[in-house]
């Protein structure tokens, strides 16, 4: 029976590889920039998949290759580590094609060796061989596959040489019969363990012969208490800890006698085939000289740390400014070329709105990950983490969240979505979850108009400092507090797990691909645009809702009388300055009958012990957009139109001359600063909540997110108005 | 029931990592050599790793096993992590870990004063 090869199934070749060893240089070099991005479902880890046309070389024209996450070995302890073990053992891919760096090949074969063990198809990409040759190392490739039983071609795949061998490489191992995994050799009393457990494998899994030798040792060297691995069955798991235990209580060292044999195994291979002349001191070790100089290290690290921050902060503005001004014209567009009514308003405040809201981070995600990207591609970014994962480690996180957190001073989003570079699961969901207690750019209109409302004065700090900037410096310093306090309680609680350690490779310094730096960011871009993108358009089209309807048919008609009655009586700007007026105080009393206005008066009772009345209570609504839009719909309800900004004088004369019902002043001092900490610590984002829904891969992390943040910021500013005003510092 | 294991498991758990540090304080006390001591520059050769399994079962997977050869790089500027030169690359760790490993035939940078640390050196 032969099937015509158009009927053939498509073959699937998995690329697995170390960190840094090439994977993704290689993976863009053989399918070209367009994957199909997705995250693997309940982890935090992204699935890149694309078509690969291998056309000419091979009767396979097309085939589909995916690219596992990098790791240094196939054992795993977590669902993220367990992703490349099934994407082996339990997919069992046409070929694997392993990259490795060959200036590290006396570490890196290891997970060669562990692939082979699978018994798969397996082809060994000897990468970086440019950098071998120029630092001497000879490698007896024919040696090395012979051993593994695998065809091992050298590349270079950021030249693209030797792709064209390791497709036809690839093809061959198609269709070709698969040699038999290497033998290793162990100690009689762990060749029992391993027998005991493959036996228990090959009846669970339905696996025999090398597959389930494989399934064997991994389950030895992966399940144990404090795993969290998924879908091991019961009897595999019960016979691998019993044999754990045995070992144990025979004072045998059972992970080490299995890794160990490996090594052996390794180190014999190597020995022969591979000769290292070792340079007197590379080019890595002279840029550390400086880079991580106890001195010029920590200047070299400002330095590279500024311009993240800059970039965040302000490089990014011009970009931002043209997205606004983009949007504002395609709204006035719409607005000019439409009939008034309900369905102007939605395309015009939601939909357009709510594109603006998306594609306004736009230049900060690209920009960031253009930026970090070029820093782990060229390897420092490892060496920012071992910079400062000392001050790191004090609060129970990894070296390499030094980076999201200080872009979390901007803005969440992209700091968010910078979280990626963390290898572990864990240290990146806690680095996630406490970021959005830093206090982004967006919170600083709010601080702006409360301090230049309650304290305008000239009033100063032991005659220096300005109230205002010492009230402001508090609040920076109070988000910082919070955001490391968060993360180290979510630590031990919501994210409990192992103790973080920090094991990690300084790769060489290397020239990053301008290729590669686009893909990334691009891609980053996308899944921002596609999956965070989505939601957040679909949120800002409820809270336009919300803040629209129901309308009040008596407020409109009692305006248009007075335009009438205004346009009879005036004309030329005293008439336009009026309408503005009549304009302003309608879309107010509007906001106040809308759904928004409602919620916020039925929220009254809760928010006045925090200081706060319900026009307050529409602000922080509202302010769910972004924080700053707290400033314009304040603006709406207190009737001076949606255009105030934080500058605005008469907001702020609104706000100092506003009262509640009981007649006291609604803002002083001890009000003002309850509302900053209130905006300092709550959740007032909706696309902070879209991002972290992406890049955590489900709705759990966000909703936690959302409600220990909302607690906090409740209980907090009660807790500062609520004494305040016992010591009298209310009455301002 | 389940719980009952759980709560075995976590109690064994605490006792083995009770144990190790126990035993390392007294490996430390009769002289045993911590790769977490050594001065930058020297070289020794991996005796033994006693870390927490996790983390025990990541180094030696790495290489980072008895008989592999390492040999200190640097500090970090705030004198936390360490960098290792070993098997053709460089690993970072920290001094947690670092202490966790003992190491022999340690030969200080100098080749000169090249002497085992910890071997009596006449006055
Ligand atoms: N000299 C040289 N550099 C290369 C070669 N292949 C890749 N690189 C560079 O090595 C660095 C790391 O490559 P990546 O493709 O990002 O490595 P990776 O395995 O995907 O690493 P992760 O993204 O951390 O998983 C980049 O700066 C590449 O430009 C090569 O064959 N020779």
């Amino acid at each position: 029976m032969s099937a015509a090869p158009a009927l053939a199934p498509t073959p699937r070749v998995h690329l697995v590889g170390n960190p840094n060893a090439g994977k993704t240089t290689l993976f863009n070099a053989l399918a070209g920039t367009r994957a199909r991005t997705g995250n693997y479902p309940g982890v935090t880890v992204e699935r890149r998949a694309a078509t690969w046309r291998i056309g000419e070389r091979s009767k396979h024209s097309e085939i589909e290759l995916v690219d596992l996450p990098g790791t240094y070995s196939l054992s795993a302890r977590s669902p993220e580590e367990q992703i490349a073990v099934d994407a082996l053992l339990r997919d069992r891919p046409s070929v694997v094609v392993v990259v490795l760096d060959a200036t590290s090949l006396q570490r890196s074969l290891y997970l060669a060796l562990q692939v082979r063990e699978t018994g798969l198809p397996t082809v060994v990409a000897l990468n970086m061989m440019d950098e071998a040759r120029a630092s001497g190392i000879a490698i007896d490739e024919a040696a090395i596959g012979g051993a593994l039983g695998a065809t091992v071609v050298p590349i270079v795949a950021s030249r693209g040489e030797g792709i064209d061998a390791l497709a036809r490489a690839v093809s061959d191992a198609i269709d070709a019969e698969v040699a038999p995994a290497p033998k290793i050799t162990h100690d009689a009393a762990t060749e029992a363990d391993l027998r005991a457990v493959e036996e228990v494998a090959a009846r669970t899994l339905d696996v025999t012969g090398d597959a389930a030798r494989a399934w064997a040792s991994w389950a030895l060297l992966s399940v144990g208490a404090g795993d969290e691995l998924r879908d091991v069955p019961a009897a595999l798991r019960a016979i691998a800890e019993e044999r754990q235990t045995k070992a144990e209580q025979q004072g045998r060292d059972l992970d080490l006698a299995l890794v160990a044999a490996r090594y052996a195994f390794l180190d014999r291979l190597t020995s022969t085939s591979v000769r290292e002349a070792r340079p007197a001191r590379t080019l890595t070790d002279r840029i550390d000289a400086i880079l991580v100089h106890p001195v010029l290290g920590f200047v070299a690290f400002a330095l590279v740390m500024y311009v993240v921050f800059e970039t965040l902060f302000s490089w990014s503005d011009p970009a931002i400014g043209l997205i606004e001004d983009g949007v504002g014209w395609a709204q006035g567009l719409a607005r000019g070329g439409m009939s008034e009514g309900p369905f102007r308003d939605l395309l015009v405040d939601g939909v357009l709105a709510g594109v603006g809201n998306v594609i306004v981070f736009v230049p900060q995600i690209g920009l960031l990950f253009l930026l970090i990207s070029f820093l782990e591609d060229s390897g420092y970014l490892a060496r920012v983490a071992f910079v400062i994962d000392r001050v790191m480690k004090a609060v129970g996180l990894h070296g390499k969240a030094f980076v999201p957190l200080l872009s979390g001073f901007a803005c969440a989003v992209p700091a968010v979505m910078a979280t990626r570079t963390i290898a572990s699961h864990k240290d990146r969901l806690v680095t996630m979850l406490a970021l959005p207690l830093m206090s982004c750019s967006a919170r600083l209109p709010v601080y702006v108009l409360v301090t230049g409302t309650v304290f305008a004065g000239e009033s100063r700090i032991a005659g220096i400092f300005s109230v205002g900037a010492v009230v402001l410096l508090s609040m920076y310093s109070l988000s910082v507090v919070a955001t490391l306090a968060a993360a180290a309680v979510l630590r031990r609680t919501a994210v409990r797990g192992p103790r973080p350690t920090l094991v990690l490779e300084l790769p060489p310094y290397r020239m990053p691909l301008v290729r590669n730096l686009l893909g990334t960011t691009w891609e980053r871009v996308r899944a921002f645009l596609v999956d965070a993108g989505t939601i957040i358009l679909a949120l800002t089209i409820v809270l336009w809702a919300l803040l629209s309807f129901p309308k009040s048919d008596e407020v409109a008609v009692a305006h248009e009388a007075q335009r009438i009655e205004a346009r009879a009586e005036l004309e030329g700007d005293a008439l336009d300055e009026r309408l503005a007026v009549i304009d302003a105080s309608e879309a107010g009393q509007q906001l106040e009958h809308s759904a928004a206005g409602r919620l916020g008066k039925a929220i009254e009772p809760a928010i006045e012990p925090l200081g706060m009345d319900w026009r307050m209570g529409v602000g922080v609504i509202g302010a769910f957009a972004a924080r700053e839009v707290f400033v314009s719909t304040l603006g709406i309800v207190f009737g001076i139109g949606d255009d105030a900004d934080e500058e605005s004088t008469s907001l702020r004369e609104q706000l100092r001359d506003a009262r509640r019902r009981d007649g006291s002043k609604l803002m002083t001092p001890l009000s003002g600063v309850a509302l900053m900490v209130f905006f300092v610590l709550a959740c007032q984002c909706m696309s902070t909540l879209a991002v972290v829904k992406r890049e955590s891969g489900s709705w759990k992390w966000p909703i936690l997110m959302f409600v220990y943040m909302t607690v906090l910021a409740y209980v907090v500013t009660l807790g500062v108005f609520q004494i305040g005003s016992a010591l009298g510092w209310g009455t301002g | 029931m389940e719980n009952v294991r759980n709560d075995s498991r976590k109690l064994t758990g605490f006792l083995a990592h009770l144990l190790k540090m126990v035993l390392n304080k007294i490996m430390s006390l009769t002289g045993s050599t911590r790769l977490g001591d050594l001065p930058v520059g020297s070289r020794a050769v991996v005796a033994e790793v006693q870390c927490d399994r996790g983390v025990r079962r990541r180094l030696l997977e790495l290489g980072v096993l008895p008989g592999t050869s390492v040999e200190v790089m640097r500090r970090a500027p705030l004198g936390d992590p360490i960098e290792l030169s070993l098997r053709g690359y460089r690993l970072s760790i920290r001094g947690d870990e670092a202490h966790g490993i003992v190491v022999r035939d340690v030969v200080a940078e100098d080749a000169r004063v090249a002497s085992p640390v910890g071997a009596t050196s006449p006055e």
